[in-house]
């Protein structure tokens, strides 16, 4: 059930360089929010802008969601400057969720930026000994000091800066010299999802991607923020993802 | 306080409508925003065939709304009738449906009726001769006074229920397209819908959508399409007339109203504040109150008398 609900902010911190981590306390969302659903924000009258934001949550805290936000336009810049006890609308849950993996199958989360929320909030849920998740980012500021990470959280950065050295695909690539996942969940920006689709069709390891795309109702009511389907026609990000099989979306 | 209204010989508990493509089929907003709530809903338009909608971006902020290029995307007429149509009936027993039509040609109009007519859950047609986001049809068809009376005429004869016409703000004529469904025998005007409008990206240097152009709505064209409907009372006192465009608040429904809307359609404010609708029913209720006006009737059109 999809539910409107005021949030108060319980915590705002900046986590690395314009990247918040935030604790929005929405008591009924929490107890039916699942991993791999989004909530949609709205962003602050300052703002000046007019729709609601997507947001994939990261976790449950204390009746409270845990978002990942990017400070990269007036939106997410009226949102990540809310301080505690402030309130923000949250819509939610909305949106599809990752399957159920088994808990004796090895997954690796294969996030980049923001992406990494909903793969934080799986794998705490899956939690096998054998997951592995990689967060990627451009350099070391857009990544949090690895202190401030869940166990098993490795970082990568394109020019070595932070963590292991490439992309998210690439470091993905050599730890497959030695290492095997029964399963693969990814999210990011659309390079490092294609990259995703190559490395698990290549190696015949299923995988789910979760997608983003530009949203106006969030609910399935608007068909704005179609995807391509590799079997033809579009699906709607908002409702029939956003996680879809990693060969089901052309990207 | 009474919010009973009538468009036509169609009543409505209340003058609110969820304008069609905000609504999906009807089911997506039912935690939200029930469609038992609403005077009535308006589905998304239908086809003859199924449509997959244009190439994505499909949709992008404004400074005031949004601009959307979705092409009128839709399952098509089989199963519309088949999975939505009955989803809907069977989620929703006591709320108003109204079938949003799209053909490209008048053939298309007059198949997508006679097999929709008798259908129970279907209340009335809106017909869509205003998308700008198609290349056949819609605002092509809406803008031609000719095409127009023609498709009305035809409508009327084969119809069981109401038949409303959307017309589109982007003709130096709306009034004369609106005269020309009234005189063909419209039961409604739906004035009006989006307006053609586009955005560029100045990192890629391309326009945003995939489509290049698509239709603005949100209080940024409240104003505009307002004049519209105004001019159209003005022109034709006896034409039942809906309001369309850029409502987001009790206050600009109400103009609606003052200028001879006897209901108002809302649309993207629902996407942005889902509790838009239970707010407008609230503030009309209070504004009649303080107004003295018992019904919609004893305010409609008093601004353009």
């Amino acid at each position: 059930m999809k539910i409107q609900e005021k949030g108060v902010v319980i915590s705002n911190q900046e986590m690395a360089c314009n990247l918040h981590f935030m604790e929005i306390q929405v008591p009924k969302i929490s107890a039916q929010i699942k991993p791999g659903n989004f909530v949609s924000l709205l962003p602050p009258a300052s703002s000046g802008t007019f729709l609601r934001r997507p947001f994939s949550v990261a976790g449950v805290h204390d009746r409270a969601l845990q978002l990942v936000i990017r400070d990269i336009g007036k939106a997410t810049h009226a949102i990540t400057s809310l301080r505690e006890n402030e309130t923000i609308e949250v819509l939610g849950p909305l949106g599809n969720s990752y399957p159920t993996f088994e808990p004796d199958k090895k997954l690796w989360l294969l996030g980049g930026g923001t992406g990494i929320a909903s793969l934080f909030f799986i794998g705490s849920v899956h939690g096998n000994p054998g997951d592995k998740i990689l967060w990627g980012g451009k350099c070391s500021c857009e990544l949090p000091e690895p202190a401030a990470l869940p166990t098993g959280c490795t970082l990568a950065t394109n020019d070595g800066s932070k963590g292991e050295c490439g992309n998210v695909v690439e470091v993905a690539r050599r730890w497959l010299v030695s290492d095997r996942p029964e399963y693969i969940a990814a999210c990011g920006p659309k390079g490092l999802l294609k990259g995703v689709q190559q490395l698990a069709s290549e190696y015949n390891i299923p995988a789910w991607i979760s997608c983003e795309e530009f949203m106006a109702c969030g609910v399935g009511a608007c068909a704005g923020c179609a995807i391509p389907l590799a079997a033809g026609g579009y699906a709607r990000v908002c409702a029939d993802g956003p996680v879809f099989k990693a060969e089901e979306v052309v990207l | 306080m009474n919010l009973s209204t009538k468009v036509g010989s169609f009543e409505l508990s209340n003058p609110f409508i969820a304008a069609s493509g905000t609504y999906g089929y009807g089911t997506e907003y039912s935690d939200l925003s029930p469609a038992k709530e609403w005077g009535a809903v308006i589905l998304k338009s239908v086809s003859k065939n199924p449509r997959p909608g244009n190439v994505p971006p499909r949709c992008c902020e404004t400074d005031s709304g949004m601009i959307n290029s979705i092409g009128l995307a839709n399952v098509g007429l089989d199963k519309f009738v088949a999975e939505k149509l009955p989803s809907f009936a069977a989620a929703n027993p006591d709320a108003l449906c109204i079938a949003s039509l799209a053909g490209e040609t008048l053939d298309e109009f007059l198949y997508l009726a006679e097999k929709l007519s008798g259908i129970g859950t279907i209340k009335a047609f809106e017909l869509n001769i205003s998308c700008p986001n198609v290349a056949k049809g819609g605002m092509h068809f809406g803008a031609d006074c000719n095409a127009s009376r023609q498709l009305v005429e035809e409508m009327k004869k084969i119809s069981s229920v109401p038949v409303w016409v959307k017309v589109t703000p982007s003709t130096t004529d709306p009034v004369g397209v609106a005269k020309v469904c009234a005189e063909a025998g419209a039961d409604a005007v739906v004035a009006t819908n989006t307006i053609p409008a586009m955005k560029i990206d100045i990192t890629r240097c391309r326009p945003v959508l995939g489509n290049t152009f698509g239709g603005l709505s949100g209080p940024a064209i409240f104003p505009a399409s307002l004049r519209i409907a105004y001019m159209i009372h003005r022109a034709l006192p006896e034409l039942s007339l809906v309001g369309c465009g850029g409502v987001d608040c009790g206050e600009k429904a109400i103009q609606y109203i003052l200028a001879g809307c006897s209901a108002v359609e809302i649309g993207t404010a629902t996407f942005r504040r889902p509790e838009t609708l239970v707010e407008v029913k609230q503030f009309l209720s209070d504004y009649m109150e303080r107004m003295c006006f018992k019904t919609i009737e004893d305010f409609r059109g008093l601004a353009a008398r």
